[in-house]
């Protein structure tokens, strides 16, 4: 035996049987994404800049 | 399959209850050692009570007591229920339990005891690290065996970090607990380097895996909703498994690790961002369309929930504080003080103690069978635990960019300490409203599992959703097993500790003693340890001095102008384990050695407030043998040996404190101010005596203070108006402003007189003039004009013979023939007051004890030996000699202490090819005529091929 998963009106779905958890597939938001991006960008710019310097 | 077929509920409570002793007693101790910082009194002079000792106990216990248990408790619960199957040797966690809390109890008495491995969050002796990787490992072994035979097909995120979790902290004990301490080649920067990870592995590979595993699986089922996105799951995890192994360097920042690790910290650290915040929306979305429901509603779930999303605010908040305190410029200001400790209090106790505290409230109902007894005591609970923390995390935030600032600005630290008193009081009050609000919840558990009403699991199961019909998935590549084992557990963790750690291992510049001389910029070897200074080490560590004290100096915030010059890697050659540091609460001692003399930390370990009565520091009567009558207590064999190891820090880099701390001032103008002004500093010169100067000399001036019996020579007595060092001409004519101001911000070397440059100017002003209150010679008597201090004339080798015989006519007598201070009269002179007095051997390194104790400046000398020095037979050469014979003694004395140095750097491996060069900078460092260029070639030339100390020789004889 084994949990499903399903289209539900928030999207698809899967269910755990034993532990009784739900959990949508769900999407990751845009702001994240752009959020994400910024970081690895300015994380390259750092890495550039100060990678010997104090 | 039910529950009850799955879980072994008394295996889980059984580790429950367990648990909720280990969730007061360790936060417990963390307020006691909150009471120690704004009253350093309280249980003081008893060894295992000291913070040094529950320092470790608090935070070892609160990670692996307080939080672990619980966790480890759960995972007999979660682990089983997201399987589909009972857990693999089930059996087993009744011996793990007993095991665990062998290892707690046991852990706590030997560091109380003081059984202590000087590595942070890796304190244990081998036994206990045995015994705690034991039942880790056991326990990975019963979650993987589970997971492997799981019948749900889909792994869910929670098992990702617990998998994973377990793994890197299986890894991890080997790397911390096996590796750092005992391989022999480890050691400084590179002992540093690989303790960073390691401590940061503590946090971020075990309980921060550990505690979102408790969340995921947790809130969902709490706040009865489907968790919100399984996409953002993938992202957090994955972000931290990678970002996460790479972050530990911050610790070091600014230290002598190589920078381009410290660099990758810096960016892994801001990038940890973007995990954090993904699993945060993953939170805040798992609660749409639940918060009224949560927040208003009573009953365990409900509490459990408002726990759980409390954490995660924390974990927000903490995560953020954490990633930016990265960054260099903030952690110039925040980096050793408070902010750190804010930062540590929410992550460790805010986020994942917390989240533990709301998954127990989920669990104890269900394994007691019992409804949670009382809302009430849960609101309670919950309430206190928000004020609490919030008035401490706040505070201590606030109180680290306070300190910071003070620091950066150019306070003294000890005024800084003093500042942070009554934030540290309510950083108590918080942590009792904390421990208060943790036993009203040990009472609701209690009274729970006694009188707690049946517990229905059906009246607050999640709603049920009906059999499935379709094909259930399985999950893709990136979430199984074999994938978050192999990828996330092994092999991003070998990238960065190969990366962050063995690289800078295998680097040349990080494996080496050679350093810099500070005077010279030669290069020369660092020497190692005595026996003595190893066993004085090994107390150091015991006494965990090094909780309190950073042994790095950092090129910002004017830490170099504070205590001596920047860390070189080369310095910390012998250093197994590192004792840098991630905390000041004291100053850093780096460059401690030769700062004070041996008498002062006598007198400071006996009792730190009598010497410094802002001081926090404990007291360490056991380190003395026991007192006679009316004596002053000896130090023990510990005792010596832990001072020898002090007097050792920062002597490995040349004699760079002749030229730290300034040994002629020119503020004479200023400091002879008119006498509305002086009257006006009264005031303040007091609180300064009263703060830094009463504990030697005493309330009344007269030498006599509580620590005055330790010191030898004796502090002075300012009753009789009678000075060392002057600028005025005539036999103990009183001084002048500006000698005194000199003085007291040089301090004299090889005595407890300390340098109190870090003090501002208009203190050292100002307690000038409350000195000058103790006697009376000051109103009845005329200060003398200073003497008139002729041009350094060049120095010849000419000079330095006629130097040399002036010296032996005028100065043997005392100070012996090569100026050792070892004459015929040394053993019998004494001084005013009927003390024994040793001449000045002039050829001992700065702060060595029987050297001079104003330096070798060449002013300095040539007025020294034209005033003569109050309260001693040395005479008034001013009265005898011409001022151009006094410049050739002086020439003389300066070319015995540049010889000595010579022969100490050549001893420390400089090279034949360096030495004209050194010996001119060493000349240039004392002299203005050297600084000038007016130093003979003959003065400085190697003349033959004679070997190091034959040519010293010939320097001392000018051939």
């Amino acid at each position: 035996m084994s949990g499903d998963e399903r289209e539900t009106p928030g999207g698809k779905e899967y269910h755990y049987t034993y532990a009784g958890i739900r959990e949508r597939e769900g999407r990751v938001p845009l702001w994240l994404w752009l959020v994400a991006v910024g970081l690895v960008v300015w994380s390259v710019y750092y890495s550039i800049v100060y990678w010997n310097a104090s | 399959m039910t529950d009850q077929d799955l879980v072994n509920r008394p295996l889980v409570k059984a580790w429950l209850w367990w648990a909720l002793i280990w969730l007061t007693f360790f936060p417990i101790v963390g307020v006691l050692v909150s009471i120690k910082f704004h009253h350093p009194g309280f249980l003081d002079g008893i060894p295992w009570l000291t913070f040094g000792r529950l320092r470790p106990v608090h935070v070892n216990g609160v990670i692996f007591g307080s939080f672990s248990t619980v966790f480890l408790g759960l995972l007999y619960y979660i682990v089983p229920r997201l399987c589909g199957v009972r857990l693999y040797k089930e059996a087993w966690g009744w011996g793990l339990l007993y095991a665990w809390n062998a290892f707690l109890v046991l852990g706590t008495v030997s560091l109380v005891l003081g059984y202590n491995m000087g590595l942070e969050a890796g304190e244990f002796e081998w036994p206990l690290n045995l015994l705690r990787f034991g039942v880790l490992g056991l326990i990975t072994v019963q979650v993987l065996g589970t997971v492997f035979l799981r019948t749900e097909r889909r792994f869910y995120v929670a098992l990702w970090y617990t998998t994973a979790a377990l793994i890197w902290t299986i890894m991890n004990l080997i790397l911390g607990n096996a590796v750092l301490p005992y391989v022999e080649d480890l050691a400084g920067v590179n002992s540093a380097a690989m303790h960073g990870l390691y401590i940061h592995y503590i946090v971020g590979l075990w309980i921060t895996p550990a505690g979102l595993a408790l969340i995921y699986y947790f809130l969902p089922l709490s706040a009865k909703n489907a968790l919100f996105s399984h996409k953002l799951s993938l992202l957090g995890f994955w972000g931290l498994a990678f970002f996460y192994p790479f972050v530990g360097t911050h610790h070091y920042l600014y230290s002598p690790i190589p920078h381009w690790t410290q660099t990758l910290s810096i960016v892994t650290s801001m990038l940890l961002i973007i995990p954090v915040w993904t699993v945060v929306v993953n939170f805040f979305g798992t609660m749409f369309g639940r918060w009224g429901t949560v927040a208003g509603g009573g009953g365990a779930d409900n509490y459990a929930a408002k726990f759980l999303m409390l954490g995660a605010v924390y974990y927000l908040l903490g995560c953020f504080q954490g990633s930016v305190e990265a960054l260099r410029r903030l952690q110039e200001l925040t980096h050793f003080n408070d902010f750190v400790i804010a930062h540590s209090h929410l992550t460790v106790f805010g986020t994942f103690v917390v989240w533990a505290v709301g998954a127990a409230y989920y669990v104890w109902p269900r394994v007691t069978g019992r409804r949670l007894w009382s809302d009430r005591l849960a609101s309670w609970h919950l309430w206190l635990t928000i004020g609490g923390f919030t008035v401490m995390a706040v505070g201590l935030t606030a109180q680290g960019f306070v300190q910071g600032s003070m620091l950066e600005y150019g306070v003294n630290f000890v005024d800084t300490v003093k500042e942070m008193k009554p934030w540290w009081v309510a950083r108590t009050l918080g942590g009792v409203a904390m421990d208060v609000a943790l036993l009203l919840m040990v009472i609701n558990f209690y009274k729970t599992a006694s009188d707690g009403l049946p517990f229905e699991e059906g009246a607050t199961a999640p709603p049920q959703i009906e059999t499935p019909v379709e094909v259930v998935a399985k999950g893709s590549w990136i979430e199984s097993p074999s994938t978050v084992f192999l990828v996330a557990g092994f092999a991003f963790f070998f990238l960065a500790v190969g990366v962050q750690g063995v690289t800078p291992w295998l680097m040349a510049e990080t494996r080496t003693a050679s350093v810099e001389d500070t005077v010279t910029k030669a290069v020369i070897q660092v020497a190692d340890y005595t026996p003595e200074e190893l066993q004085g080490r090994q107390v150091y560590i015991r006494e965990g001095c090094w909780y309190c004290h950073s042994q790095y100096v950092r090129p910002v915030t004017g830490e170099s102008f504070r205590w001596g010059p920047v860390s070189q890697a080369g310095e910390y050659a012998y250093d197994r384990p590192h004792l840098f540091s991630t905390r000041r609460i004291g100053p850093d001692l780096t460059r401690v050695g030769r700062k004070y003399g041996d008498d002062w930390h006598a007198a400071h370990h006996w009792n730190p407030r009598e010497v410094v009565p802002d001081s926090v520091m404990p007291a360490f009567p056991w380190l003395y043998e026991s007192a006679k009558d009316g004596e002053a207590p000896e130090l023990n064999e510990d005792g010596k040996a832990m001072v020898a190891y002090l007097q050792k820090l920062g002597t490995g880099i040349g004699d760079w404190r002749e030229g730290f701390a300034a040994t002629q001032v020119a503020a004479g103008q200023v400091l002879n101010a008119g006498p509305q002004s002086q009257e006006d500093l009264l005031a303040l010169g007091r609180i300064v005596y009263e703060r830094r100067c009463v504990g030697c000399h005493g309330v009344k001036g007269d030498g006599a203070g509580p620590a005055a019996r330790f010191m030898n020579p004796r502090p002075r007595d300012f009753t009789t108006g009678i000075f060392k060092f002057r600028s005025t001409p005539s036999r103990d004519s009183l001084p002048t402003d500006v000698d005194l101001y000199s003085t007291i911000t040089h301090g004299l070397w090889g005595t407890a007189m300390p340098s109190w440059q870090e003090i501002s100017d208009h203190e050292r002003r100002a307690v000038v003039q409350y000195i000058k209150t103790f006697s009376d010679r000051w109103a009845n008597e005329v200060v003398p004009a200073p003497i008139t201090i002729p041009a350094e004339p060049p120095i010849t080798s000419a000079a330095l013979e006629k130097g040399k015989t002036l010296f032996v006519a005028n100065c043997m007598l005392c100070h012996g023939n090569e100026g050792k201070g070892d004459g015929p009269m040394a053993p019998v002179i004494k001084d005013t007051w009927g003390q024994p007095l040793k001449p000045a051997n002039f050829t001992l390194a700065a702060g060595l004890p029987g050297g001079v104790k104003l330096g070798h400046d060449a002013e300095h000398l040539f007025k020294t030996a034209t005033t003569g020095v109050g309260g001693t037979p040395m005479p008034v050469f001013g009265e005898h000699l011409e001022p151009e014979e006094i410049w050739d003694i002086v020439h003389y004395v300066q070319s015995l202490r540049v010889s000595a140095h010579e022969a100490e750097l050549m001893e420390a491996g400089l090279k034949d090819g360096d030495r004209e060069r050194a010996r001119s900078r060493i000349w240039a460092g004392i002299s203005s005529a050297a600084r000038r260029g007016d130093l003979g070639p003959n003065v400085i030339a190697l003349r033959d091929e004679a070997g190091p100390m034959e040519a010293v020789e010939a320097a001392h004889d000018g051939r």
